[in-house]
């Protein structure tokens, strides 16, 4: 039972499993770009109802052109393992290996290498626990004064007011008299009746309990025309795996610098 | 009328205008016709470069930057503070030849094969053009430059490391030694710096993304899948590398293949169709 144990962790561990699995998936994603090239919309529900609802319905109905994707999955899968076991395994051998280290920099920057095999396993995690558990909440649609709730939760947004710069220059001549730099202050009301006033905008979403709320469109998006009445359209996410996402992005632009400060300093002796 | 300066008194058609709206021309003109001046001079440094004259295949290939350079300018004048769509070929051969410039002059061995490699990328990019698209207001965020740019970045080393591993696997051949170990001319540190900036890319990119659209993956873009796959096949590199899991030839030639995937992965998505440019402005 350990022998088998062993192997099977060696086997798991092993870089030749690597090597395959990175070119099968360079396979793989390349396939992905003929089938999602021409299918985009199959693949666009995947935020907005999570991985497990897609798999049920987009994914099984159109399997000719997911097929690339849950092997995506698979492999995915098998390169964090593999990842996890070949890196924890070196962190060990590191570790024992502590005192023939003269210099404590050089056993720290050793670790670099390492730190990147962890960040990118953090980082797989955090794509599952979004998939998985995201709350996507994709069609908002507030006018001035208004309020709506959230889905599922006691809270309200209203929007107070919307405030749309027109670019009127000559240099962006096809954006003349077009929206520029919409602003939307919103109000935002927890259970408790405590408000919040936030200003969001084009890739500057406001956080609130925990959700992070994005304005995805907006109107009117020209001041010349029919006047119209003006909305914003807003992304309400709840996404408890983008810290663990962004924290493995850390993880692995420190492993990342780590290793070229390792590089550049031991390459050049 | 504060702010303006009027220029050439007496011309009727640039009287009219005030100085900032002949600049706003003039960039537009570099922006749109500049390119073809810097595919010329690509073209003329390729040929004394092939034929190892040095000097003369720098010459022309600076004038070629400098054109290059004020043509993505005009381009990037033509859209700031959103990015201009698909103009990552215009600017590979432009920092590809920076690159070239910055690293290999001090190098006694002349690379031929790098500005023949310009000149190719710059004639595709001419012909085949995909930059009709307009800016876009969600692309206004510094993310998305670094992203755009990064990529650039890391696409250039990552072709200037298959041509030095192809390099090194003709100079094996020249030598007769066969399945023998081949000074790698450095493919490896150009693959580790392309493959930092492309990490710099797809992670800007995931915050731009996460930013906009409210998730770091958005399935809208099929271009998604080719940078996953550039970045996992630059990985495999990096391991067999590393590693030492295959001998150097081997090695060698999955770094020069490289150049190839990157082409088809992530430049022939970007270009247009075949179209004849518009030499008019020679004329005129």
């Amino acid at each position: 039972m350990v022998n088998s144990l062993k192997i099977t962790w060696r086997v798991a561990g092993s870089i030749n499993l690597t090597i395959a699995l990175l070119i099968l998936l360079v396979v793989d994603l390349s396939a992905g770009f003929i089938c999602l090239e021409s299918n985009s919309s199959i693949f666009i529900p995947l935020n907005d109802v999570g991985l497990i609802a897609w798999i049920d319905t987009y994914g099984i109905n159109y399997l000719q052109y997911t097929a690339w994707f849950f092997l995506l999955l698979l492999l995915l899968s098998l390169l964090a393992i593999n990842t996890f076991v070949c890196t924890t395994e070196k962190v060990l051998m590191l570790l024992r290996t502590r005192s023939y280290f003269i210099s404590r920099s050089r056993f720290i920057l050793n670790f670099a290498p390492h730190i990147i095999h962890y960040a990118f396993v953090v980082i797989l995690l955090g794509y599952l626990v979004s998939y998985i558990f995201a709350i996507n909440l994709p069609a908002n649609i507030l006018l001035p004064g208004k309020s709506i709730l959230i889905s599922g939760t006691g809270y309200k947004i209203k929007l107070n007011r919307l405030n749309i710069e027109y670019y009127n220059g000559r240099r962006l001549d096809f954006f003349k008299d077009r929206a520029i730099n919409p602003e939307a202050e919103i109000l935002l009301t927890d259970t408790n009746g405590i408000t919040i006033e936030k200003t969001i905008s084009v890739n500057q979403p406001a956080r609130f309990k925990g959700y992070s709320i994005h304005l995805n469109k907006f109107g009117p998006v020209s001041r010349t025309g029919m006047q119209k009445q003006k909305y914003v359209n807003l992304i309400i996410h709840r996404d408890p795996g983008i810290n663990l996402y962004f924290c493995g992005m850390i993880m692995f632009v420190v492993g990342m610098l780590m290793y070229l400060y390792r590089w550049y300093r031991f390459s050049s002796k | 009328m504060a702010g303006s300066i009027r220029i050439k008194k007496g011309n009727p058609w640039i009287d009219t205008y005030r100085f900032r709206d002949f600049f706003v021309l003039l960039m537009t003109f570099i922006s749109q016709n500049i390119f073809q001046a810097a595919v010329f001079f690509y073209t003329a440094s390729s040929i004394p470069a092939i034929m190892r004259q040095k000097k003369v295949a720098l010459f022309f290939l600076g004038i070629g930057l400098a054109a290059n350079l004020s043509a993505c300018l005009g381009r990037y004048y033509h859209a700031w503070p959103m990015l201009p769509l698909y103009t990552g070929m215009y600017l590979l051969p432009l920092c590809i030849g920076v690159i070239l410039f910055l690293t290999n002059l001090k190098n006694k061995q002349w690379t031929t094969m790098l500005p023949l490699l310009i000149c190719l990328l710059s004639l595709v990019a001419l012909f085949f053009p995909k930059d009709y698209y307009l800016p876009f207001l969600m692309s206004s965020t510094i993310f998305s430059y670094i992203f755009f740019v990064s990529g650039i970045i890391g696409r250039s080393f990552f072709f200037i490391a298959a041509i030095k591993a192809l390099q090194a696997l003709i100079a094996a051949r020249k030598r007769g030694k066969g399945n023998n170990p081949v000074p790698d001319a450095g493919t490896a540190g150009w693959v580790i710096w392309g493959f930092v900036f492309w990490t710099i890319s797809m992670f800007a990119g995931g915050i731009w993304s996460y930013l906009g659209w409210g998730s770091p993956v958005v399935w809208e873009d099929p271009a998604i899948t080719t940078t996953m796959a550039t970045w996992f096949y630059y990985t495999c590199f990096l391991h067999l590398y590393l590693r030492r899991v295959w001998n150097l030839n081997k090695r060698l030639i999955f770094a020069s293949t490289g150049g190839i995937l990157v082409f088809v992965l992530n430049c022939y998505p970007e270009l247009g169709i075949f179209r004849i440019p518009d030499l008019t402005w020679l004329i005129l």
